[in-house]
C-alpha cells in the first residue's frame, strides 16, 4: 500500500534523525584539536540515506537533525543554529547533486568530501562575514584543511558501514531504495 | 567506548515552568539584549543569562567563551580605531577597536547563553513536522540506552548488531516491529513540568521584564 | 580483495577539488589584499588612528578648540578648525597614503597611513 511505504519511510527517517544525534554525541568522546573543530559524524547517516530515500527524504532527515541537534545542545535560539542549518543545508543539496549526477562514478567518500567542503565554506564565510570580520580569513585554510581530513574520514566510515551493515541491507531492502 | 559521560546537572527551571513559557521569556530577551547600547549593562546581562542556563542544567563551557570573546575581540582589533593605547610593534590597540570587539563578543556570548536556558528538548514544535522531532527523540533514548554496546575494536559489526536489535525492520505492519511508535509528542523526560507555576511565572516575568526596560533605558 | 577509499574516479576529483579550495582560500587570505588605508591624526597627547574607507566625522581638541576632520568616500579632509588661516582646511581631500596636512596652530597633525607605501596606486585590485 501506498500510504505504508510513506509511513515506513517516516518513520525511518525519524530513527535516522536519532542516529543523528546519537552520533553528535559520539563527538564529545573525542579531543579536540582545535576549538570550533568539529568531526561530523553527525552527517554519516545522512550520508546512508542518500542510497536510501529519495531527495525530499534526506532533505527532511537533515531538518531533523539540525532542529534536534538544536534542541538537545540548546542552541536552537541562537546564532549557532542558523549557521549549523546553513551549512547542513548547503552540504545536503551538494551532496544529492553529486550523488545523482556522479552515479556509478562517485563513492560515499566522494559525496562525503564534496558535502564537507560545502558546509564548510558556507559556515566559515557566515562566521567570517557576521561575527570575527575579514580580517579572520587568515584562519580559514586551516578550518578548511581540517574539514577535508574529516570529511574524508566520514566518508570512507560510511562507505564501509553501508558495504558492510547487514541492518542497512535489510533497510535498503524494506522500503525499496531511493 | 568504555568512558562514560558525566550525568547532566537537573533542570531546576523546568520544575517552575513549562517549555514554551522558557522559550517565550527567551525570544522577548533576546531583542531586549540585541537591542541594549550599553557595554556595561550588557556584560551584566551576560552573567544573568550565564547564571539561568547554569540554572537550567546546562554546563557551560567557559573556556569555550573566552576564546569566542578574545578572538572576536583579536580581529576587530586589526583595524585599528580611535584612540590609541597601546603600539607595540606591529600591535596597535586602539580604544575604539576594543570597546566594538568585547561589545560583539559579548552579543554572541549573550545569545548562546540565552538560547541555553530557553531550548529544551520537550519544546513541542507545531504541525507534523513537531509531531516527527517528537519521534526522533523517542527513537533517540533508545539509542543512547544501547551505547554501551558499542565497541571501538568492532566498530561496524558492533554498531551494526546493536541496530537490528533496536530497529529490526518492519513486520508487514508501518511501525518497526514489537514496538509502536509514539504519535505526537509523548516527551521522553518525566521530571519536566508542563504547566508555569507561581516561582517559574515571577522568575521568567522578571527576567523579561528587566531585560525590557534596561533596552529602554539604556 | 580490499579495496581502497578513493576507489571511484570522482572521489579523487572531490580530493583535488578539496584540496585546490584550500589552496585558493589560503591565497586569497595571505595574498596580496593591502591593509585598508587608515587615517592618522595626532594631538599633543594623543594619537588617533580610523579607517579610510568607513565614513564618519572625528573631532579632536587642540590648544585653541576642536578641529573636525571629516572621512568619506575614501578621502580625508579637515572641515572645520579654529585657527586663523584655515591651512589645514585649504589644502583638502587626503586620499593616498603619506598625503599630510597640519594644523600648528591646534597642534593637529592629519596624516594616511598605512596600505601600499610609494607611488600612491591602489594595490587592491580586487
Amino acid at each position: 500500500m501506498r500510504t505504508d511505504t510513506r509511513e515506513r519511510r517516516l518513520d525511518l527517517v525519524a530513527f535516522m534523525g536519532a542516529l543523528c544525534l546519537f552520533f553528535s554525541t559520539l563527538e564529545y568522546l573525542f579531543p579536540k584539536p582545535v576549538p570550533f573543530f568539529r568531526l561530523g559524524l553527525a552527517n554519516i547517516p545522512v550520508l546512508l540515506a542518500l542510497e536510501l530515500f529519495s531527495p525530499g527524504y534526506v532533505l527532511l532527515l537533515v531538518a531533523l537533525k539540525v532542529v534536534g541537534q538544536g534542541l538537545v545542545n540548546g542552541t536552537l535560539a541562537s546564532y549557532v543554529f542558523l549557521f549549523s542549518a546553513a551549512g547542513s543545508i548547503a552540504s545536503a543539496l551538494v551532496m544529492l547533486a553529486v550523488h545523482r549526477a556522479g552515479r556509478r562514478w562517485i563513492s560515499l567518500v566522494g559525496v562525503s568530501l564534496f558535502g564537507s567542503l560545502a558546509s564548510n565554506v558556507v559556515q566559515i564565510s557566515l562566521s567570517v562575514t557576521f561575527i570575527f570580520g575579514s580580517t579572520a580569513w587568515v584562519i580559514a585554510p586551516a578550518f578548511l584543511g581540517i574539514g577535508v581530513a574529516s570529511g574524508l574520514v566520514v566518508g570512507v566510515f560510511a562507505k564501509r558501514f553501508a558495504e558492510r551493515s547487514r541492518w542497512f541491507a535489510r533497510m535498503k531492502e524494506a522500503i525499496g531504495g531511493a | 567506548m568504555a568512558r562514560r559521560r558525566r550525568p547532566r546537572p537537573p533542570n531546576r527551571l523546568a520544575l517552575h515552568a513549562s517549555a514554551r513559557d522558557v522559550f517565550v521569556c527567551g525570544i522577548v530577551s533576546i531583542v531586549a539584549f540585541l537591542f541594549q547600547s550599553s557595554i556595561v549593562v550588557r556584560a551584566a546581562q551576560v552573567l544573568v543569562f550565564a547564571m539561568l542556563a547554569t540554572y537550567a542544567g546546562k554546563r557551560i563551557r567557559w573556556g569555550y567563551f573566552v576564546m569566542i570573546v578574545s578572538s572576536i575581540t583579536l580581529f576587530n582589533l586589526l583595524t585599528p580605531l580611535g584612540r590609541v593605547m597601546l603600539e607595540v610593534g606591529p600591535v596597535t590597540i586602539t580604544s575604539g577597536a576594543l570597546e566594538q570587539g568585547v561589545f560583539k563578543g559579548l552579543a554572541i556570548a549573550g545569545l548562546v547563553f540565552i538560547s541555553l536556558f530557553a531550548v529544551r528538548p520537550d519544546l513541542k514544535l507545531p504541525g507534523s513536522f513537531g509531531g516527527l522531532v517528537a519521534r526522533v527523540f523517542y527513537y533517540f533514548e533508545i539509542v543512547l540506552e544501547s551505547r554501551q554496546r558499542i565497541r571501538a575494536t568492532a566498530l561496524v559489526s558492533s554498531i551494526d548488531d546493536a541496530l537490528l536489535e533496536i530497529y529490526p525492520g518492519f513486520d508487514g505492519d508501518a511501525a518497526p516491529a514489537g514496538r509502536a511508535a509514539p504519535a505526537g509528542g509523548a516527551g521522553p523526560a518525566p521530571r519536566l513540568v508542563t504547566t508555569t507555576d507561581a516561582i517559574g511565572a515571577i522568575m521568567l516575568g522578571t527576567v523579561a521584564a528587566a531585560n525590557t526596560v534596561l533596552a529602554i533605558v539604556f | 580483495m580490499r579495496r581502497l577509499p578513493l576507489s571511484k574516479p570522482l572521489d579523487i576529483v572531490a580530493l583535488i577539488v578539496s584540496i585546490l579550495t584550500v589552496v585558493a582560500v589560503s591565497a586569497f587570505a595571505f595574498g596580496d589584499r593591502a591593509e585598508p588605508d587608515a587615517v592618522s591624526i595626532e594631538t599633543d597627547d594623543a594619537r588617533f588612528l580610523y579607517p579610510l574607507d568607513q565614513d564618519r566625522v572625528v573631532t579632536v581638541g587642540g590648544p585653541i578648540g576642536d578641529t573636525l576632520v571629516e572621512i568619506r568616500g575614501g578621502r580625508a579632509r579637515v572641515i572645520e578648525s579654529p585657527c586663523r588661516d584655515k591651512i589645514c582646511i585649504l589644502t583638502g581631500h587626503l586620499d593616498a597614503t603619506g598625503a599630510w596636512t597640519a594644523c600648528l596652530p591646534n597642534r593637529i597633525f592629519v596624516r594616511i597611513e598605512g596600505g601600499v607605501v610609494g607611488d600612491g596606486v591602489d594595490a587592491q585590485t580586487f
